[in-house]
């Protein structure tokens, strides 16, 4: 018997956007965070995961159903931010920017939600340095914990390239952050020192 | 002093064997530089490991609903404008080829008026004959209708009542709003 997901991806390649309107429902949160990480607000971040989703929807009888779905949609997304990173000729930051995150089932207090900010700012800042493509292979990296091999076949890049891409980004974010961030740099460094000791 | 090796095990993610490790840590005690980078890579690994996936605000696939038929509306329009655009360019050319070929005629304007006349005399007649025929289908028609049962008249009543009802079923088909999933 076919799974869910199966019978909607068929039913969509038939032109079915009610079909389609479930796939979406199940994959807008990895999309609409791909699309966050990488372009750094969430007024672009809904824009693109929802060209990302209509651009699937349009080429959905291109799909080869041998693929994971989820990795075609982000490569779709990867692409797309990667195109208007390109495109952007000035930084947009949005210091009021603060969409719905996942971790509270409680409310969170005023304390937990400047921590949540301020971090979403920190991460925003190291991603922000990188090259498009390497900030693409860090987020596909750290957030969605997948194989070398699907994020090469998601950028379209070989295995090689894309493990020393990664070694470039994260000695770049290292710098970066040792240059922000001095005083804690050299007390984790004392830290060191003292537990080495 | 030389960074090489150790800064490529700072930034591996497989684990060091107990040689290479003991090699590293040597090299961390002496280089400022290496111990910076370490320190710095572990806090970001940190954060991007706590930082969750961030999730769009409610009713993202209703947002994209609208999208789409927004697109669809679009796609129609122009579609329509490419059509209608079309006809113009196909009039305009039909018109200058028919100023084209009436140039020569131009020429004797009155030998072109009564030769107008002269082609409008057959339609006259066609019209007599329309006419003519229109009464004779009202004849028809009336002498079938008297030759026409009881039993005759529901039947047709009712293929017309059904007819309508499939042509106002397929209308609001047409023409509601689609379904939304919420």
């Amino acid at each position: 018997m076919q799974d869910p997901e199966t019978s909607w991806i068929l039913q969509a390649q038939q032109g079915n956007s009610d079909a389609f309107a479930y796939l979406v429902e199940k994959y807008q949160r990895p999309v609409f965070n791909l699309c966050y990480r990488m372009l750094g607000n969430s007024e672009d971040a809904e824009d693109a995961a929802q060209e990302t989703f209509l651009r699937s929807y349009h080429s959905i009888r291109r799909y080869d159903r041998n693929r994971s779905f989820g990795t075609w949609l982000l490569s779709i997304a990867a692409h797309y931010s990667i195109d208007q990173l390109r495109r952007r000729r000035y930084p947009i930051v949005s210091l009021d920017d603060l969409p719905v995150s996942d971790i509270p089932e409680k409310a969170p207090g005023i304390e937990d939600r400047l921590s949540d900010k301020e971090t979403r700012e920190r991460i925003r800042a190291l991603l922000d340095i990188l090259d498009p493509v390497d900030r693409a292979v860090v987020v596909l990296y750290y957030w969605y914990d997948l194989p070398y091999d699907e994020i090469s076949e998601i950028l379209s890049l070989t295995i090689s390239a894309l493990k020393s891409r990664l070694h470039r980004a994260r000695r770049a974010m290292a710098a970066e952050w040792g240059n922000k961030n001095p005083e804690i740099a050299q007390q984790e460094r004392m830290q060191h020192e003292t537990s080495t000791i | 002093m030389k960074h090489q090796p150790f800064e490529n095990w700072i930034f591996s993610d497989q684990p060091l064997d107990p040689t290479d490790q003991q090699a590293l840590d040597d090299h961390l005690k002496s280089c400022e530089s290496c111990q910076g980078l370490q320190s710095s890579w572990n806090r970001i690994r940190g954060e991007f490991t706590a930082s969750p996936m961030i999730k769009p605000t409610a009713g993202f696939t209703k947002r994209w609903e609208l999208h789409l038929e927004e697109q669809r509306r679009q796609i129609r329009h122009r579609q329509s404008f490419v059509f209608l655009g079309f006809n113009i360019g196909a009039v305009v050319m039909i018109v200058l080829l028919m100023a084209l070929l009436s140039t020569p005629m131009l020429r004797a304007p009155n030998l072109v008026f009564w030769a107008s006349i002269y082609r409008l005399l057959p339609i006259a007649q066609v019209w007599d004959i329309l006419q003519d025929l229109s009464i004779a289908l009202i004849i028809l028609f009336e002498g079938s209708w008297s030759v026409l049962s009881l039993l005759w008249f529901f039947p047709i009543l009712g293929s017309i009542f059904a007819l309508s009802v499939f042509w106002f079923t397929s209308l609001r088909r047409l023409t509601s709003i689609r379904k939304v999933i919420e």
